[in-house]
Protein backbone atom coordinates (compact mmCIF):
# COMPACT_ATOMS: atom_id res chain seq x y z
CA UNK A 1 0.00 0.00 0.00
CA UNK A 2 1.35 3.22 -1.24
CA UNK A 3 2.05 5.54 1.81
CA UNK A 4 -0.05 9.01 1.79
CA UNK A 5 1.68 12.23 1.36
CA UNK A 6 0.69 13.62 5.25
CA UNK A 7 2.11 9.75 6.59
CA UNK A 8 4.95 10.30 5.09
CA UNK A 9 5.48 14.21 5.80
CA UNK A 10 4.59 13.53 9.49
CA UNK A 11 6.88 10.31 9.38
CA UNK A 12 9.69 12.70 8.43
CA UNK A 13 8.62 15.49 11.22
CA UNK A 14 8.52 12.95 13.78
CA UNK A 15 4.84 13.32 14.20
CA UNK A 16 2.47 10.99 15.46
CA UNK A 17 0.42 9.61 11.77
CA UNK A 18 -2.62 9.24 13.86
CA UNK A 19 -2.45 13.16 14.70
CA UNK A 20 -1.32 14.42 11.27
CA UNK A 21 -2.66 11.58 8.75
CA UNK A 22 -5.76 11.18 10.97
CA UNK A 23 -4.56 7.41 10.16
CA UNK A 24 -6.08 4.44 12.93
CA UNK A 25 -4.58 3.96 16.56
CA UNK A 26 -4.95 0.47 17.78
CA UNK A 27 -4.33 -0.19 21.31
CA UNK A 28 -4.41 -3.76 22.41
CA UNK A 29 -5.08 -4.41 26.17
CA UNK A 30 -4.16 -7.23 27.44
CA UNK A 31 -5.71 -10.14 25.43
CA UNK A 32 -9.34 -9.33 26.16
CA UNK A 33 -9.73 -5.46 24.67
CA UNK A 34 -8.95 -3.17 22.15
CA UNK A 35 -9.27 0.21 21.90
CA UNK A 36 -9.20 1.94 17.95
CA UNK A 37 -9.03 5.89 17.59
CA UNK A 38 -9.63 7.53 14.68
CA UNK A 39 -11.60 4.97 12.99
CA UNK A 40 -14.56 5.10 10.52
CA UNK A 41 -17.17 2.92 11.84
CA UNK A 42 -17.88 -0.50 11.88
CA UNK A 43 -17.98 -2.54 8.99
CA UNK A 44 -19.19 -6.04 10.13
CA UNK A 45 -20.21 -6.82 14.09
CA UNK A 46 -20.57 -10.26 15.46
CA UNK A 47 -19.42 -11.80 18.71
CA UNK A 48 -16.67 -13.92 16.45
CA UNK A 49 -15.87 -11.54 13.81
CA UNK A 50 -15.29 -7.25 13.82
CA UNK A 51 -14.60 -5.35 10.89
CA UNK A 52 -14.03 -1.72 11.71
CA UNK A 53 -13.43 0.86 9.23
CA UNK A 54 -9.72 2.44 9.11
CA UNK A 55 -10.24 4.46 5.87
CA UNK A 56 -7.73 3.33 3.41
CA UNK A 57 -7.50 -0.32 5.48
CA UNK A 58 -10.00 -2.49 7.27
CA UNK A 59 -9.23 -4.39 10.66
CA UNK A 60 -10.47 -7.14 10.78
CA UNK A 61 -10.76 -8.83 14.56
CA UNK A 62 -11.63 -12.53 15.07
CA UNK A 63 -11.86 -13.96 18.87
CA UNK A 64 -14.94 -15.33 20.61
CA UNK A 65 -17.47 -13.06 23.31
CA UNK A 66 -16.72 -9.33 20.99
CA UNK A 67 -19.06 -6.31 22.75
CA UNK A 68 -18.74 -3.19 22.20
CA UNK A 69 -17.86 -1.50 25.74
CA UNK A 70 -17.90 2.09 24.59
CA UNK A 71 -18.30 3.63 20.90
CA UNK A 72 -18.08 7.60 19.70
CA UNK A 73 -17.77 8.84 16.23
CA UNK A 74 -13.63 8.52 16.40
CA UNK A 75 -13.64 5.81 19.32
CA UNK A 76 -14.19 2.52 19.65
CA UNK A 77 -13.45 0.30 22.72
CA UNK A 78 -14.58 -3.37 22.03
CA UNK A 79 -13.95 -6.61 24.39
CA UNK A 80 -13.54 -10.00 24.01
CA UNK A 81 -11.30 -12.69 24.00
CA UNK A 82 -9.05 -11.33 20.57
CA UNK A 83 -7.40 -14.27 18.72
CA UNK A 84 -6.09 -12.43 15.45
CA UNK A 85 -5.65 -9.05 13.93
CA UNK A 86 -5.68 -8.50 10.46
CA UNK A 87 -5.38 -5.67 8.32
CA UNK A 88 -7.13 -6.03 5.04
CA UNK A 89 -5.88 -2.99 2.06
CA UNK B 1 -18.36 7.83 39.31
CA UNK B 2 -19.80 7.51 35.54
CA UNK B 3 -22.21 4.79 36.77
CA UNK B 4 -23.40 7.03 39.33
CA UNK B 5 -24.37 10.10 36.64
CA UNK B 6 -25.58 7.69 34.48
CA UNK B 7 -28.24 6.10 36.97
CA UNK B 8 -29.19 10.12 37.82
CA UNK B 9 -29.83 10.80 33.94
CA UNK B 10 -31.25 7.69 33.41
CA UNK B 11 -30.66 4.96 30.76
CA UNK B 12 -32.47 2.24 27.94
CA UNK B 13 -31.88 -0.85 27.31
CA UNK B 14 -32.55 -1.23 23.79
CA UNK B 15 -33.04 -3.80 21.07
CA UNK B 16 -32.69 -2.91 17.69
CA UNK B 17 -33.64 -4.99 14.74
CA UNK B 18 -32.65 -3.70 11.16
CA UNK B 19 -30.93 -5.43 8.31
CA UNK B 20 -27.63 -4.16 8.86
CA UNK B 21 -27.09 -3.09 12.92
CA UNK B 22 -23.98 -1.92 12.11
CA UNK B 23 -25.45 0.98 10.47
CA UNK B 24 -27.16 2.02 13.00
CA UNK B 25 -24.10 1.66 15.26
CA UNK B 26 -22.15 3.60 12.85
CA UNK B 27 -25.31 6.06 13.01
CA UNK B 28 -25.22 7.18 16.32
CA UNK B 29 -21.40 7.27 17.11
CA UNK B 30 -21.06 9.70 14.41
CA UNK B 31 -24.66 11.71 15.72
CA UNK B 32 -22.73 11.50 19.49
CA UNK B 33 -25.33 9.43 20.75
CA UNK B 34 -22.96 7.50 23.62
CA UNK B 35 -23.93 3.45 24.12
CA UNK B 36 -22.33 0.92 25.82
CA UNK B 37 -22.68 -3.16 26.59
CA UNK B 38 -23.48 -3.60 22.70
CA UNK B 39 -23.75 -7.08 22.24
CA UNK B 40 -24.84 -8.97 18.69
CA UNK B 41 -27.97 -11.16 19.68
CA UNK B 42 -28.47 -12.42 15.90
CA UNK B 43 -28.14 -11.48 12.29
CA UNK B 44 -30.60 -8.90 12.67
CA UNK B 45 -30.73 -7.62 16.27
CA UNK B 46 -28.58 -6.09 18.42
CA UNK B 47 -28.76 -4.78 22.17
CA UNK B 48 -26.90 -1.61 23.55
CA UNK B 49 -27.77 0.62 26.53
CA UNK B 50 -28.06 4.26 25.78
CA UNK B 51 -29.06 7.39 27.75
CA UNK B 52 -32.41 8.29 28.45
CA UNK B 53 -32.57 11.20 26.24
CA UNK B 54 -31.22 9.66 23.31
CA UNK B 55 -34.54 7.50 22.67
CA UNK B 56 -36.30 9.42 20.07
CA UNK B 57 -33.05 10.04 18.26
CA UNK B 58 -31.97 6.06 18.38
CA UNK B 59 -35.52 5.29 17.25
CA UNK B 60 -35.74 7.70 14.85
CA UNK B 61 -32.72 5.91 13.45
CA UNK B 62 -34.03 2.28 13.69
CA UNK B 63 -36.92 3.50 11.45
CA UNK B 64 -34.84 5.36 9.08
CA UNK B 65 -32.83 1.63 8.37
CA UNK B 66 -36.31 -0.19 8.10
CA UNK B 67 -36.16 -1.65 11.59
CA UNK B 68 -37.57 -1.30 14.98
CA UNK B 69 -36.36 -0.10 18.39
CA UNK B 70 -37.73 -1.18 21.57
CA UNK B 71 -37.25 -0.72 25.22
CA UNK B 72 -36.05 -3.58 27.04
CA UNK B 73 -35.53 -1.92 30.19
CA UNK B 74 -35.06 1.17 31.52
CA UNK B 75 -33.16 2.60 34.86
CA UNK B 76 -32.15 6.06 36.56
CA UNK B 77 -33.81 8.56 38.52
CA UNK B 78 -35.86 9.84 36.32
CA UNK B 79 -37.70 6.94 35.49
CA UNK B 80 -38.22 5.73 39.36
CA UNK B 81 -39.83 9.16 39.88
CA UNK B 82 -41.85 8.60 37.43
CA UNK B 83 -43.79 5.76 38.54
CA UNK B 84 -44.91 8.00 41.27
CA UNK B 85 -46.67 10.13 38.81
CA UNK B 86 -49.85 9.10 39.54
CA UNK B 87 -49.65 9.27 43.10
CA UNK B 88 -51.47 12.18 44.19
CA UNK B 89 -51.43 11.31 48.54
CA UNK B 90 -47.57 10.57 48.56
CA UNK B 91 -46.31 13.95 46.56
CA UNK B 92 -48.92 15.68 48.39
CA UNK B 93 -47.37 14.28 51.52
CA UNK B 94 -44.10 14.44 50.08
CA UNK B 95 -44.66 18.43 49.58
CA UNK B 96 -46.08 19.07 53.14
CA UNK B 97 -43.26 17.28 54.82
CA UNK B 98 -40.60 19.76 52.88
CA UNK B 99 -42.84 22.52 53.38
CA UNK B 100 -42.49 21.39 57.24
CA UNK B 101 -39.24 20.96 57.01
CA UNK B 102 -38.91 24.55 55.61
CA UNK B 103 -41.11 26.42 58.31
CA UNK B 104 -40.09 24.04 61.15
CA UNK B 105 -36.60 24.87 59.98
CA UNK B 106 -37.40 28.80 61.03
CA UNK B 107 -38.37 27.83 64.78
CA UNK B 108 -35.88 26.58 67.83
CA UNK B 109 -37.00 23.36 68.83
CA UNK B 110 -34.39 22.68 71.05
CA UNK B 111 -31.71 24.16 73.29
CA UNK B 112 -28.31 23.61 74.36
CA UNK B 113 -26.44 25.42 77.53
CA UNK B 114 -22.88 24.29 77.39
CA UNK B 115 -19.85 26.14 79.58
CA UNK B 116 -21.37 26.32 82.38
CA UNK B 117 -20.39 24.80 85.92
CA UNK B 118 -21.69 26.42 88.66
CA UNK B 119 -24.79 28.42 87.51
CA UNK B 120 -27.43 25.65 86.81
CA UNK B 121 -28.62 25.08 82.94
CA UNK B 122 -31.92 25.87 84.19
CA UNK B 123 -31.52 29.26 85.56
CA UNK B 124 -29.53 30.08 82.21
CA UNK B 125 -32.58 28.56 80.19
CA UNK B 126 -35.21 30.12 82.66
CA UNK B 127 -33.66 33.59 81.93
CA UNK B 128 -33.68 33.37 78.09
CA UNK B 129 -37.69 32.12 78.68
CA UNK B 130 -38.22 34.95 80.78
CA UNK B 131 -36.55 37.40 77.92
CA UNK B 132 -38.87 35.48 75.25
CA UNK B 133 -36.76 32.49 73.90
CA UNK B 134 -38.15 29.34 74.24
CA UNK B 135 -39.05 26.76 72.37
CA UNK B 136 -40.87 27.33 69.68
CA UNK B 137 -39.39 30.77 69.35
CA UNK B 138 -38.53 31.99 65.69
CA UNK B 139 -34.72 32.00 64.99
CA UNK B 140 -35.00 35.62 64.06
CA UNK B 141 -35.82 36.39 67.42
CA UNK B 142 -32.57 36.08 68.71
CA UNK B 143 -30.59 39.21 68.64
CA UNK B 144 -27.46 38.34 70.64
CA UNK B 145 -26.79 41.47 72.23
CA UNK B 146 -30.10 42.09 73.50
CA UNK B 147 -30.03 38.43 74.97
CA UNK B 148 -26.67 39.57 76.10
CA UNK B 149 -27.44 42.77 77.65
CA UNK B 150 -30.57 41.39 79.20
CA UNK B 151 -29.68 37.89 80.31
CA UNK B 152 -26.21 38.87 82.31
CA UNK B 153 -28.14 41.41 84.11
CA UNK B 154 -30.59 38.56 85.40
CA UNK B 155 -28.10 36.10 86.27
CA UNK B 156 -24.88 37.62 88.17
CA UNK B 157 -22.68 34.12 87.98
CA UNK B 158 -22.27 34.86 84.19
CA UNK B 159 -20.15 37.36 82.79
CA UNK B 160 -20.57 36.36 78.55
CA UNK B 161 -23.33 34.41 77.06
CA UNK B 162 -24.19 33.95 73.27
CA UNK B 163 -26.77 32.15 71.45
CA UNK B 164 -25.95 30.11 68.37
CA UNK B 165 -29.04 28.84 66.22
CA UNK B 166 -28.17 26.33 63.84
CA UNK B 167 -31.12 25.06 61.89
CA UNK B 168 -33.74 24.33 64.28
CA UNK B 169 -31.09 24.11 67.37
CA UNK B 170 -29.64 26.57 69.90
CA UNK B 171 -26.30 25.97 71.67
CA UNK B 172 -26.12 28.76 74.13
CA UNK B 173 -23.00 28.91 75.36
CA UNK B 174 -21.54 30.74 78.51
CA UNK B 175 -18.77 31.99 80.42
CA UNK B 176 -18.86 32.12 84.20
CA UNK B 177 -17.94 34.95 86.13
CA UNK B 178 -14.40 34.00 88.40
CA UNK B 179 -14.76 35.85 91.35
CA UNK B 180 -12.01 38.87 91.77
CA UNK B 181 -9.42 38.49 94.40
CA UNK B 182 -9.84 41.10 97.59
CA UNK B 183 -7.34 43.95 95.95
CA UNK B 184 -7.28 47.34 96.98
CA UNK B 185 -6.52 50.36 95.02
CA UNK B 186 -2.73 51.45 95.70
CA UNK B 187 -4.16 54.70 97.05
CA UNK B 188 -6.27 52.86 99.79
CA UNK B 189 -4.45 52.47 103.08
CA UNK B 190 -4.00 48.43 103.93
CA UNK B 191 -3.01 46.48 106.77
CA UNK B 192 -1.80 43.05 106.52
CA UNK B 193 -3.90 40.64 108.89
CA UNK B 194 -3.34 37.32 109.79
CA UNK B 195 -5.90 35.17 108.11
CA UNK B 196 -5.20 31.54 110.16
CA UNK B 197 -3.20 31.16 113.20
CA UNK B 198 0.36 29.76 113.45
CA UNK B 199 3.95 30.16 113.78
CA UNK B 200 5.78 32.84 111.40
CA UNK B 201 8.92 31.52 109.71
CA UNK B 202 8.93 34.31 107.36
CA UNK B 203 8.09 37.66 106.62
CA UNK B 204 8.74 40.20 103.78
CA UNK B 205 7.28 43.33 104.17
CA UNK B 206 7.22 44.90 100.59
CA UNK B 207 5.51 48.41 101.89
CA UNK B 208 4.22 49.19 105.89
CA UNK B 209 5.65 48.20 108.71
CA UNK B 210 6.39 44.55 109.73
CA UNK B 211 4.81 44.33 113.43
CA UNK B 212 5.71 40.29 114.02
CA UNK B 213 8.93 38.82 113.10
CA UNK B 214 9.93 35.14 112.46
CA UNK B 215 9.33 32.81 115.14
CA UNK B 216 6.61 34.62 116.68
CA UNK B 217 3.37 33.17 116.91
CA UNK B 218 0.25 35.09 115.59
CA UNK B 219 -3.68 34.78 116.15
CA UNK B 220 -6.35 34.65 113.23
CA UNK B 221 -6.90 38.71 112.23
CA UNK B 222 -3.49 39.42 114.06
CA UNK B 223 -2.14 42.54 112.41
CA UNK B 224 1.27 41.45 110.53
CA UNK B 225 1.71 44.85 109.00
CA UNK B 226 0.63 48.06 109.30
CA UNK B 227 -0.45 49.99 107.05
CA UNK B 228 0.31 53.49 109.44
CA UNK B 229 3.66 54.13 109.83
CA UNK B 230 5.07 56.97 112.43
CA UNK B 231 6.54 59.48 110.79
CA UNK B 232 8.81 62.39 112.26
CA UNK B 233 7.87 64.85 109.63
CA UNK B 234 4.48 64.21 109.49
CA UNK B 235 2.96 62.13 112.58
CA UNK B 236 0.98 59.04 110.77
CA UNK B 237 1.66 58.29 107.31
CA UNK B 238 -1.11 55.58 105.75
CA UNK B 239 0.04 53.20 102.97
CA UNK B 240 -0.88 50.63 101.09
CA UNK B 241 0.85 47.71 102.82
CA UNK B 242 2.13 44.99 100.97
CA UNK B 243 3.26 41.77 102.69
CA UNK B 244 4.44 37.74 101.93
CA UNK B 245 3.89 36.28 105.16
CA UNK B 246 4.52 32.81 105.81
CA UNK B 247 3.72 30.85 108.86
CA UNK B 248 3.42 26.82 109.84
CA UNK B 249 -0.08 26.50 110.55
CA UNK B 250 -1.80 23.71 112.23
CA UNK B 251 -5.64 21.97 111.80
CA UNK B 252 -7.56 20.03 113.14
CA UNK B 253 -10.63 18.62 111.30
CA UNK B 254 -13.20 16.32 112.56
CA UNK B 255 -15.89 13.80 111.17
CA UNK B 256 -18.24 11.41 111.68
CA UNK B 257 -20.00 8.45 109.69
CA UNK B 258 -22.68 6.24 110.84
CA UNK B 259 -21.50 2.60 110.84
CA UNK B 260 -25.18 0.94 109.80
CA UNK B 261 -26.64 1.94 106.88
CA UNK B 262 -29.65 1.46 104.24
CA UNK B 263 -28.80 0.42 100.90
CA UNK B 264 -31.01 -0.58 97.72
CA UNK B 265 -31.63 -4.20 96.65
CA UNK B 266 -32.85 -4.50 93.63
CA UNK B 267 -35.94 -6.68 92.90
CA UNK B 268 -35.86 -7.78 88.97
CA UNK B 269 -39.18 -5.42 88.39
CA UNK B 270 -39.14 -2.83 86.09
CA UNK B 271 -41.55 -0.70 84.49
CA UNK B 272 -41.31 1.64 81.49
CA UNK B 273 -43.40 4.57 80.45
CA UNK B 274 -43.24 6.72 77.56
CA UNK B 275 -44.51 10.02 76.58
CA UNK B 276 -44.29 12.42 73.89
CA UNK B 277 -43.30 16.76 74.00
CA UNK B 278 -44.98 18.59 71.59
CA UNK B 279 -43.05 21.80 71.64
CA UNK B 280 -42.73 21.92 75.16
CA UNK B 281 -46.53 20.07 75.81
CA UNK B 282 -46.18 16.84 77.54
CA UNK B 283 -48.89 13.96 76.08
CA UNK B 284 -48.22 10.88 78.29
CA UNK B 285 -48.98 7.83 76.73
CA UNK B 286 -50.14 5.98 79.69
CA UNK B 287 -53.42 6.38 82.22
CA UNK B 288 -51.89 5.31 85.38
CA UNK B 289 -49.98 8.80 86.69
CA UNK B 290 -49.13 7.31 89.89
CA UNK B 291 -45.91 5.64 91.29
CA UNK B 292 -45.95 1.72 90.29
CA UNK B 293 -44.03 0.44 93.21
CA UNK B 294 -43.95 1.84 97.06
CA UNK B 295 -39.88 1.82 96.65
CA UNK B 296 -38.17 2.50 93.13
CA UNK B 297 -36.07 4.60 91.37
CA UNK B 298 -36.70 6.47 88.70
CA UNK B 299 -34.96 7.69 85.36
CA UNK B 300 -36.09 9.95 82.73
CA UNK B 301 -34.55 9.98 79.47
CA UNK B 302 -35.74 12.63 76.27
CA UNK B 303 -35.00 11.88 73.07
CA UNK B 304 -35.23 14.67 70.64
CA UNK B 305 -36.28 13.72 66.83
CA UNK B 306 -33.25 15.11 64.85
CA UNK B 307 -32.14 14.99 61.40
CA UNK B 308 -28.36 15.41 60.79
CA UNK B 309 -26.68 18.02 63.50
CA UNK B 310 -28.63 20.88 62.95
CA UNK B 311 -32.31 20.27 62.78
CA UNK B 312 -34.54 18.46 64.89
CA UNK B 313 -38.52 18.05 65.03
CA UNK B 314 -40.46 19.62 67.74
CA UNK B 315 -41.15 16.47 68.96
CA UNK B 316 -39.24 14.29 71.80
CA UNK B 317 -39.86 11.33 73.18
CA UNK B 318 -39.51 10.22 77.29
CA UNK B 319 -38.80 7.24 78.26
CA UNK B 320 -39.43 6.77 82.20
CA UNK B 321 -37.61 3.85 83.52
CA UNK B 322 -39.34 2.77 87.06
CA UNK B 323 -36.83 -0.03 88.77
CA UNK B 324 -38.43 -1.63 91.98
CA UNK B 325 -35.83 -1.77 94.91
CA UNK B 326 -36.33 -3.28 98.46
CA UNK B 327 -34.41 -1.59 101.47
CA UNK B 328 -31.52 -3.71 103.20
CA UNK B 329 -29.47 -2.52 106.32
CA UNK B 330 -26.51 -3.09 106.13
CA UNK B 331 -23.14 -3.11 108.26
CA UNK B 332 -20.51 -0.33 107.08
CA UNK B 333 -16.95 -2.68 107.47
CA UNK B 334 -14.83 -0.18 109.50
CA UNK B 335 -12.04 0.08 107.44
CA UNK B 336 -14.46 1.10 104.89
CA UNK B 337 -15.69 3.80 107.20
CA UNK B 338 -12.42 5.24 107.97
CA UNK B 339 -11.43 4.60 104.16
CA UNK B 340 -14.54 7.61 103.58
CA UNK B 341 -13.33 9.61 106.76
CA UNK B 342 -9.96 10.00 105.60
CA UNK B 343 -10.91 10.80 102.27
CA UNK B 344 -13.21 13.05 103.09
CA UNK B 345 -11.16 15.14 105.87
CA UNK B 346 -7.61 14.78 103.63
CA UNK B 347 -10.37 16.60 101.27
CA UNK B 348 -10.86 19.37 103.50
CA UNK B 349 -7.54 19.90 104.37
CA UNK B 350 -6.44 20.53 100.87
CA UNK B 351 -9.59 22.51 100.09
CA UNK B 352 -8.41 25.30 102.53
CA UNK B 353 -5.09 25.28 101.84
CA UNK B 354 -3.83 28.73 100.20
CA UNK B 355 -2.76 28.89 97.27
CA UNK B 356 1.02 27.03 96.85
CA UNK B 357 0.91 25.65 100.72
CA UNK B 358 2.03 23.01 101.26
CA UNK B 359 1.18 20.03 104.14
CA UNK B 360 4.21 19.29 106.01
CA UNK B 361 2.75 16.14 108.39
CA UNK B 362 -0.43 14.71 108.17
CA UNK B 363 -2.24 12.46 111.36
CA UNK B 364 -5.34 10.59 111.03
CA UNK B 365 -7.07 8.69 114.01
CA UNK B 366 -9.79 7.18 114.38
CA UNK B 367 -12.17 6.58 116.97
CA UNK B 368 -14.50 3.77 116.86
CA UNK B 369 -17.96 4.40 118.77
CA UNK B 370 -21.24 2.48 119.29
CA UNK B 371 -22.61 2.53 115.54
CA UNK B 372 -20.84 5.53 114.95
CA UNK B 373 -16.81 5.89 113.63
CA UNK B 374 -15.15 9.57 113.95
CA UNK B 375 -11.78 10.58 113.17
CA UNK B 376 -9.43 13.48 113.56
CA UNK B 377 -7.23 14.85 111.28
CA UNK B 378 -4.20 16.94 112.38
CA UNK B 379 -2.08 18.36 109.72
CA UNK B 380 1.01 21.07 110.22
CA UNK B 381 1.48 23.22 106.99
CA UNK B 382 3.52 25.85 105.30
CA UNK B 383 1.58 27.89 103.62
CA UNK B 384 0.98 31.99 103.03
CA UNK B 385 -1.43 33.82 105.87
CA UNK B 386 -1.56 37.61 104.71
CA UNK B 387 -4.75 39.25 103.76
CA UNK B 388 -5.17 42.91 103.36
CA UNK B 389 -7.84 44.60 105.40
CA UNK B 390 -8.68 48.31 104.84
CA UNK B 391 -7.17 50.30 107.02
CA UNK B 392 -10.14 51.86 109.49
CA UNK B 393 -10.50 55.15 110.76
CA UNK B 394 -10.70 53.36 114.43
CA UNK B 395 -7.34 52.58 114.13
CA UNK B 396 -5.69 55.89 112.71
CA UNK B 397 -7.38 57.72 116.07
CA UNK B 398 -6.17 54.64 118.22
CA UNK B 399 -2.80 55.13 116.77
CA UNK B 400 -2.55 58.94 117.67
CA UNK B 401 -4.09 57.94 121.18
CA UNK B 402 -0.93 55.92 121.81
CA UNK B 403 1.56 58.21 120.37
Amino acid sequence: MKESFLEKAARRMDIPAEVAANVPKVIIHGYREIYVENHKGLLEYGPREVHVNGGEAVLKLTGEGFRIRAMTGSELRLEGLIFNIEFIY
Amino acid sequence: MQKAVNLLRGFVRIGVECPYPERFINLCAVHHIAFWGADRIGELRLEATIPARCLPQAEAFAVKLGGSLTAIKQRGALFFLERFKRRYVLITGLLLCIAALFISNRYIWEFTVEGNKTVPSEAILEALREIGIKTGSPASAVDIVDIRNKVLMKLDGLSWITVNVSGSRAAVVVRERVAKPLIYPRNTPVNIVAAKPGLITRIDALAGAAQVFPGDTVRKGQLLVSGLIDSSQVGVRLVNARADVTARTWTELKAITPVGAVGKRYTGRETKRYALVFAGSRVNLYRNTGQPYAMCDKISKTQSLRVGGGFSFPVALVTETFTEYEPVAYQLDESVAESLLRRELSQTLRGGLAAGGEILTETVTFHPETGFVSATLTAECLERIDVPRKVEIGDVLARRGDS
